[in-house]
This record gives C-alpha cells, sequence and structure tokens, in this order.
C-alpha cells in the first residue's frame, strides 16, 4: 500500500439529487455514493448517471468532535473524512467514519465509547466457520496468527452522511465480529447478505489521529453554535419530566431523574426500557452528577452514578465524560480510588504497560443502583463475572457479562482521594479518607523504601569501608611486658608492677596476666590498673589458676576501652591457695584495636529504618491480600 | 535532601563508628572483667573440663580448694 503525507486532493464532481435537485458532491474518487445533504437520499453514481437508492434518516446530535471534512494523520499517512454510518445494535450504537487516504485508498475509523478503530479493508481466506453464529472467545486463524473473537453483533445502519465507498441501503444490517490480534491489533469480519470482508487495524486514542479541522463541541468549545437538541430538552415518555443528555450521541441510556425510568438514548426518540427503585433516587453519590473538574490536566464532567456489590462488599463508580478524550470510570469504596479506563485489544490477564499482573479476585457482580446517563444499556440487577488482576498502583479487571457475547477489559490506576477531592468536591467538602488497605493501593512501606534504598546502600558501603579503613589503622600493638612476685603474702597485701607508659590518643588497652602455678593451685588477682600522674583507676581482675579440667586458666586477659596516654602500673591484691607459697605472673600490655560491637551498633542503626519498613510493608500486603480469594500469603 | 531523618540517622552511624574507632569507646565494655571482680569461682576445679582450645569434656574428679 502507497502512502502519502498529505491530505488526499479533492476529486469533486458535483450532480443534481435525483429526489430534489439540490446539489450532491462527490468529492472523493473513492465514494461511490453520496447522502444528499437536503433531503438524505442516498445518490449513486453510475458512469456519468446518478441513481436514487432511497432516504436514511438524519443522524442523530452528538458531541463527537469529528466531522465531515475532518483532516487527520495516522502512522504517517493522511486522511479525510468523507462519510459516515451510524450503526446501532441491540444494546447501543456506533459511529463508522469513511476515511479517504488518497490513491484509492479507503480506511474506515470506528468511533465507539470514546476510543477509535482503524481499519482497512484486506483479502485473507478466513475459516469456513466463521459467519455470524460465531462467538466471543473463540480463536481462528488469520495469517497463521491466533486472533480472539472479542465481540459479535449485529448492527443495523440507522443514519448515513456524506459520501461513501459503497451503497447503505436504508436499514441495510451486517454483523460484526470483532477481533484481537496477538499484538493487540483491531480485526473485524464483516457479514452481510451472505458476503464476508475482513478488515484489519488497529486501536487508537484521539491524540494519535492528530486531528485538524474539528468540529466545535457544544457546550465545551465557547464558539460552538447550540443545536436544536441542546436548546430543547429531551422529555422522559413516563413523566414528561425533563432529560438532559450530557453525552449525547455516545450515551445509550439515562435515568429519569425524576420517575426512575431507564431511557433508551441512543436514538432521539427517548423510549423506556427499564426502571431503577425509587430507593436509588434518594442516593446521594459523594460526586455530583454533572460536577466539572479538572482531573490530571483534563476537563471531565460526571453523567453516570452505579452502586455494585458482590457477596463481600458495595462500591461506587461514577462515569466520567470529555467529548475528545471519551469515558472513564471513577471508582471508589472505602474512601480509596481509582481512574479506570476501557482497554480496546487487550488479551492478555497477566500483562499491562510492561508489568506482571497476579489473580486477586474473581465475583460475580451486581449492580444495584444506576443514576444518570451510560455508554451502553444500563439495567437494574444485571450481573456481570468480574475479575481482577493487579500489580500496584494498577488494576487489570475483565467484565463478562450474562448474555452480552463481549468480554471487556479494563485498566485501572489507585488516585490519591484528595486528587479527586480537589476535582470534583463542592467547595468546603471534604472526602472520606481511606480505610484499610485497597486491592491497588500502592504499599506506602515498599514506597518509603524505595525511596531510601539507594541512601542506604551507599551508606552500608560507605561505612563498610571506614571501618576496614581502620581495621588498618587500629591494630593491636605490644606495649610493655611487667611483671610481679606472690610471696605468700599477709591478706590485704598488694602486688605492685613496675610503670609503664602507655601512648598516643585514646585507646584500648588490653593486659594478659600469666601465671606459673603449680598443679591444682590458683591465684586470683583483683585491683586496678593505676594513672601514675592522676592516680585514676580502672578495675581489673585475673583468676589465675592451674586445673587438670581447665589447663587455660593460667592465663587470663583484660580489655579496658579508651585509656588516655600517660604512666600506668598495676596495683593487684592476691587470693592464692593457702598452700601456695609463691608465684611468678608476667603482665603483657598490648594497645590499639576496634571494638566490633561499634561497627555492628552501627549497622544496626542503618539498617532499623529499612528493617521496620520491610515488616510494615509485609504487613501491609498479608493485609491487603487477606481481602482475596488468592491470597499467596494463606496456608489453605 | 529527601529524606533528612535516615540521612541524619545514617551520618550520626558513621560519626558514632569513626570516633568510637579512634577513642577506643565501646558501649559494652569487658564484661568477664567485671564478674571476675566479685567472683571467687577460680578457687573451685570444674568437673567439666573446659579448655579455650579443645572442644571440652568430661572431668570425673570432685571439687578441689
Amino acid at each position: 500500500m502507497e502512502t502519502s503525507t498529505t491530505a488526499p486532493a479533492p476529486a469533486s464532481r458535483r450532480y443534481e439529487c435525483p429526489q430534489c435537485g439540490a446539489p450532491v458532491e462527490f468529492r472523493s474518487s473513492i465514494s461511490i455514493s453520496s447522502i444528499c445533504a437536503h433531503c438524505r437520499t442516498v445518490v449513486v453514481r453510475r458512469d456519468f448517471q446518478v441513481e436514487n437508492y432511497g432516504q436514511v434518516a438524519e443522524l442523530p446530535p452528538d458531541l463527537s468532535p469529528l466531522q465531515i471534512g475532518t483532516r487527520g494523520h495516522w502512522q504517517g499517512r493522511a486522511f479525510t473524512l468523507i462519510g459516515r454510518m451510524r450503526l446501532h445494535y441491540g444494546d447501543g450504537s456506533w459511529t463508522e467514519w469513511c476515511a479517504d487516504f488518497g490513491q484509492g485508498t479507503t480506511g474506515w475509523i470506528a468511533e465507539v465509547m470514546g476510543f477509535f478503530m482503524v481499519s482497512f479493508p484486506h483479502s485473507v481466506k478466513l475459516p469456513p466457520f466463521v459467519d455470524d453464529t460465531s462467538k466471543a472467545g473463540q480463536r481462528i486463524k488469520i495469517h497463521q496468527e491466533d486472533w480472539l473473537i472479542t465481540d459479535v453483533k449485529e448492527g443495523r445502519c440507522i443514519a448515513a452522511e456524506g459520501e461513501l465507498p459503497m451503497v447503505p441501503p436504508p436499514g441495510w444490517k451486517r454483523t460484526s465480529i470483532d477481533l484481537n490480534g496477538p499484538q493487540g491489533q483491531f480485526g473485524s469480519i464483516e457479514v452481510s447478505s451472505g458476503d464476508v470482508e475482513f478488515y484489519q487495524g488497529e486501536y487508537a486514542e484521539f491524540a494519535d489521529l492528530n486531528f485538524t479541522e474539528l468540529r466545535k463541541v457544544p457546550g465545551w468549545d465557547k464558539e460552538a453554535e447550540i443545536t436544536r437538541r441542546q436548546s430543547d430538552a429531551l422529555n422522559c415518555p413516563r413523566c414528561a419530566a425533563s432529560v438532559h443528555l450530557r453525552a449525547e450521541g455516545q450515551s445509550m441510556s439515562a435515568v429519569c431523574g425524576s420517575c426512575a425510568s431507564i431511557l433508551d438514548a441512543s436514538t432521539p426518540r427517548l423510549k423506556e426500557i427499564g426502571q431503577v427503585a425509587q430507593t436509588t433516587l434518594r442516593i446521594q453519590p459523594l460526586l455530583e452528577i454533572g460536577k466539572r473538574g479538572v482531573f490530571k490536566g483534563d476537563l471531565w464532567e460526571i453523567i453516570g452514578f452505579m452502586r455494585r456489590k458482590d457477596r463481600w462488599s458495595s462500591w461506587d463508580e461514577y462515569l466520567l465524560f470529555n467529548p475528545w478524550l471519551g469515558f472513564r470510570f471513577l471508582v471508589t469504596y472505602k474512601g480509596h480510588w481509582s481512574l479506570v479506563r476501557i482497554l480496546p485489544g487487550h488479551v492478555t490477564d497477566s500483562e499491562w504497560q510492561g508489568r506482571s499482573f497476579k489473580l486477586f479476585a474473581r465475583e460475580e457482580a451486581i449492580t444495584s443502583d444506576v443514576l444518570g446517563e451510560f455508554y451502553w444499556r444500563v439495567k437494574n440487577g444485571e450481573r456481570a463475572l468480574l475479575t481482577d488482576f493487579i500489580s500496584p498502583p494498577y488494576v487489570l479487571s475483565k467484565e463478562e457479562m450474562d448474555g452480552l457475547n463481549e468480554i471487556t477489559w479494563s485498566g485501572g490506576e489507585y488516585l490519591p482521594y484528595t486528587e479527586v477531592q480537589a476535582a470534583f468536591a463542592k467547595a468546603g467538602r471534604t472526602f472520606p479518607s481511606p480505610d484499610g488497605p485497597y486491592l491497588n493501593e500502592p504499599n506506602p512501606h515498599r514506597q518509603r523504601l524505595s525511596e531510601i534504598r539507594t541512601p542506604a546502600v551507599f551508606t552500608v558501603i560507605a561505612y563498610i569501608v571506614i571501618q576496614i579503613l581502620f581495621m588498618g589503622w587500629g591494630t593491636v600493638k605490644e606495649v610493655s611486658h611487667v611483671g610481679a612476685t606472690y610471696q605468700g603474702a599477709t591478706p590485704g597485701d598488694a602486688m605492685v608492677t613496675e610503670t609503664f607508659k602507655l601512648e598516643g590518643s585514646s585507646a584500648p588497652v588490653h593486659i594478659t596476666a600469666t601465671g606459673l602455678l603449680p598443679r591444682d593451685k590458683y591465684l586470683g588477682l583483683k585491683g586496678s590498673l593505676v594513672a601514675a600522674e592522676s592516680q585514676q583507676t580502672y578495675p581489673v581482675a585475673f583468676p589465675l589458676a592451674n586445673y587438670t579440667t581447665a589447663p587455660d586458666g593460667s592465663r587470663q586477659r583484660v580489655t579496658l576501652a579508651s585509656i588516655p596516654s600517660g604512666d600506668y602500673y598495676l596495683r593487684v591484691t592476691p587470693d592464692a591457695s593457702s598452700d601456695l607459697t609463691q608465684a611468678n605472673v608476667t603482665f603483657t600490655i598490648e594497645r590499639g584495636g576496634l571494638f566490633w560491637s561499634n561497627f555492628w551498633i552501627g549497622l544496626g542503626l542503618i539498617a532499623l529504618w529499612p528493617g521496620w519498613l520491610i515488616l510494615r510493608s509485609i504487613s501491609f500486603e498479608k493485609r491487603r491480600w487477606m481481602e482475596s480469594d488468592f491470597n499467596p500469603y494463606s496456608s489453605d | 535532601m529527601k529524606h533528612p531523618f535516615y540521612s541524619s540517622i545514617s551520618l550520626l552511624a558513621c560519626a558514632y563508628l569513626v570516633t568510637a574507632n579512634m577513642r577506643g569507646w565501646t558501649m559494652f565494655p569487658d564484661t568477664a572483667n567485671r564478674r571476675a571482680l566479685t567472683s571467687t569461682a577460680y578457687r573451685y576445679r570444674p568437673s567439666v573440663f573446659t579448655s579455650g582450645s579443645s572442644s571440652g569434656g568430661w572431668s570425673f574428679g570432685g571439687s578441689h580448694k
């Protein structure tokens, strides 16, 4: 396929509408039909003639920022929107924009729920069993790749405008089988009147398509003209109360705030399709429907509220709308908030945003109350099987609804409640603060731990280096040998050694007493190391003995901390065996060395805070997973 | 400084190590020396064989004063 980086050049041809005579333009070379803007007739060109193929309905008003003539760039290729079809299915509707990519290339841009699918027709051999009876969840092989069917629905064209590369007869129907490719590609098999066509492309966000020449959105762009429907309020068919649609064209259902009827909002004729309990109308949601707030840098309007519950708990979901960005959900439970978005094209339950997820919960949820409007047909008591996978602060959710042939993936990120409060709370109102750990709440202790990890590692390295340096500097050196002789002294007589000199700064002193004692004799020496000048004393005791059961007893070592320099001597009082008459004792004086207790105390001090955070972090995770049926900490 | 409290503790630990090593301090003085000042256990022959250089053993001799 050739590419072009500029918008396709118009190949305009003008005809007269065969129905009303108004001018009908065929600007694009790919156009086969054009809808008369005056009378809605489908005008089909055949050579130099045009034919009338019946009339289509007027497009319902919407808040889409796109319009015929909007230009854009998709992956380096310029395009212009030349026409569109509105397709309706059982539970809603979507818009298919026809894009002229130039050089005869037609692309389709589906606009649904605020995101886009860009696709192009592809000629492929499809498996023979793929038809309108295919089911979501089935896998099929296309181009030797596994594609997953995510959605099967029959769409009916309810309105169209502009130019189209085919003829959309009024009421034209087709079955759309949406697929997800192995790399998250978008695919669609269109089955219509026995014809099967395959379209392949990708999911895109508004910003990815680089749109220009957009429509001014009423109510959002200041200069936008107010359309008829914005000025004429809709009325509830049951109680005639006015119903104001905030996401017109995108909303599929709305709840009448007066009579609690659920109304089909997919067409301009509001139709009652259900009822919510009168008690629902008395609910005062924390966030007011209709309130707008700037949130994460974008303006959002709250348009819907749902209360859902499972076997264990109940939580609230708010639907936010922005015409350019689509829809988001604000989910709140016990003061915790998450911003959730639909993930089109998502296929895996274990990875999102490059992170691995763990299964946290699988429960059937029931929608107990709904207020406001929604982009699908809400039903009171609607049931869905919800499966949550977590990788805080993210949550990945899979939703499978009864009777809907579709699997919906959504991804959420945890939000501090203060952010939601700042955006949407009424002046002076504060939101309740979070209660207990939540499934995707970031572990605050792990966060703090990661913040101090680098300083802690560097501190430990520096600390060990300091100790290694001191090990070289503070080695033990022998200072002196002094002797003393025991002579059967009378009790109370002291033995005094010669004076010896200790030099340098304060340092440990190690005194080793070695006595040559006869067998089974003892000589206890208790006294002090005495500073000759100041007479300051440092108590010492050398319990010398020579027993066959304690052969090392004749040698005793005493260590004294922080002894300043100066002249010292030892004065000790002997306590000897009564029959010991004489014994020579030698004192070896050493100086220096390190106390390793200091090293361990300091290391403990450095590790105390990280250790505390690790314990708190583990405790937090245990409490988080206590809420899960898949608790990895559980011994069951 | 992102974590002044933790950084202060870390610096304090390093300063403590440097000072204690330079001054020869210890928070845990020789407890054997302190105990020996009041003990008279050396007067009695231990019944259990004790040695700093062997793994120890049993002696069957009685106490001796």
